[in-house]
């Protein structure tokens, strides 16, 4: 089944209408946070257009400053901030790479008052989950066969969670996949790819994506489990809960008590679950959409 | 032998859990509702065998299943530098 979601944002025109006015400067807003990066060749600035169109503004006042630069010799490309110099040139994926943790961790620091999860968040009918893994838990994979079948996006890797309304705020940079998804999940033509990854812009997403902060209904700890037959979903406690999304919050230091108190009050509120995900994703998908649309 | 909670630890009740976060490393424990109350019990005082009794009465167990739980859960905890055992 498919649900058309509300609310989602920025066509392909939108995109050309605001990029075609200016050659080398790229503005975004992520989190009401300016960011400017100023681009010295159009590569460079396509990679970052591809990959953050979401937030693509006309004009911001620059919180955060980069430059970005491709190396006159072709040896790769650069990317300098107030806190970041890298004298090394490094790959177009190393370049996103390294601009996507620059960018996280000073939106880290300017919005504090959130609370960083390091998962996927995705909404289905109006209703936000979490997804949360291990590095090669399946959590990408997973995600991007969620988003085929009904599901919207908000984010891959960073889900801002208000503790003060349970809301999840939309990070809806490209999806990132570092391996190929199974061929019944084949991916857009559009698809960026870099040495280190494949990134799809969210105008290529099935579903679209959302720029709303969502009310989060539930968290799903994904772990990849190709030797079962079928998925299993349990649910785990509030205090088990609580352990995991400790263990995969990014800025807990910014919170009282080094982000304890507002760890439980998540974990109290939302219910959790483990999913043990199979090579058959859509068994997968359809166990995680019946229990999100059940709570 | 008496244990103590370590002061670098900060513990949190989750229902009938218990959340263990060690300051210094940032690591979180999670403590099902037999080992919260085991470490509650680690006032610097109690020994071990008097744990162990008092365990054996609130989770209506023979004294030798006790003893052994008790004695278990206490290693584990000072293994991961939740207490100190004197």
């Amino acid at each position: 089944m498919t649900v058309q979601e509300d609310n989602i944002n920025a066509s392909a025109d939108q995109v050309s209408e605001v990029t075609s006015t200016s050659d080398h400067i790229v503005n975004f807003e992520i989190f009401g946070v300016g960011v400017q990066v100023n681009c010295n060749d159009d590569y460079i600035r396509q990679l970052l257009l591809q990959n953050y169109s979401a937030f693509l503004v006309e004009s911001a006042n620059a919180d955060l400053t980069y430059r970005a630069v491709t190396k006159p010799d072709g040896s790769g490309y650069q990317l300098n901030s107030y806190q970041l110099d890298s004298s090394d040139p490094v790959t177009d994926g190393d370049f996103l790479y390294n601009f996507e943790k620059d960018i996280e961790l000073s939106l880290q620091l300017l919005r504090k008052e959130w609370y960083f999860i390091h998962g996927a968040a995705l909404t289905y009918a109006g209703k936000a989950c979490l997804l949360i893994a291990p590095s090669g838990g399946g959590k990408s994979t997973t995600t991007w066969a969620l988003l085929n079948n009904g599901f919207c996006y908000l984010s891959d890797e960073l889900a801002p969670v208000d503790p003060r309304d349970m809301t999840v705020a939309a990070y809806p940079h490209a999806l990132c996949l570092k391996a190929a998804p199974p061929a019944s999940f084949p991916l857009p033509d559009s698809t960026l790819r870099t040495r280190r990854a494949m990134h799809v812009p969210v105008e290529a997403l099935p579903n679209g994506y959302r720029m709303e902060p969502t009310p989060l209904h539930g968290i799903f700890f994904v772990q990849f489990k190709p030797e079962l037959t079928s998925p299993v979903i349990k649910p785990v406690s509030e205090g088990e809960a609580a352990a995991r999304i400790y263990a995969n919050t990014l800025n807990l230091l910014a919170h009282a008590d080094q982000g304890l108190p507002a760890t439980i009050t998540i974990a109290q509120h939302v219910p959790a679950f483990e999913i043990c995900t199979t090579r058959d994703l859509l068994l997968s998908v359809e166990l995680l959409r019946d229990t999100l649309t059940a709570l | 032998m008496p244990s103590k909670i370590r002061p670098d630890v900060t513990i949190q009740h989750v229902g009938d859990e218990s959340l263990v976060l060690d300051l210094k490393t940032g690591q979180i424990h999670q403590l099902n509702p037999t080992a919260a109350w085991i470490l509650a019990q680690c006032d610097g005082e109690k020994s071990t065998e008097s744990i162990s009794k008092e365990f054996a009465e609130q989770f209506s167990l023979e004294s030798d299943v006790a003893e052994t739980d008790v004695t278990n859960t206490i290693q584990q905890l000072a293994q991961i530098k939740v207490i100190d055992i004197d």
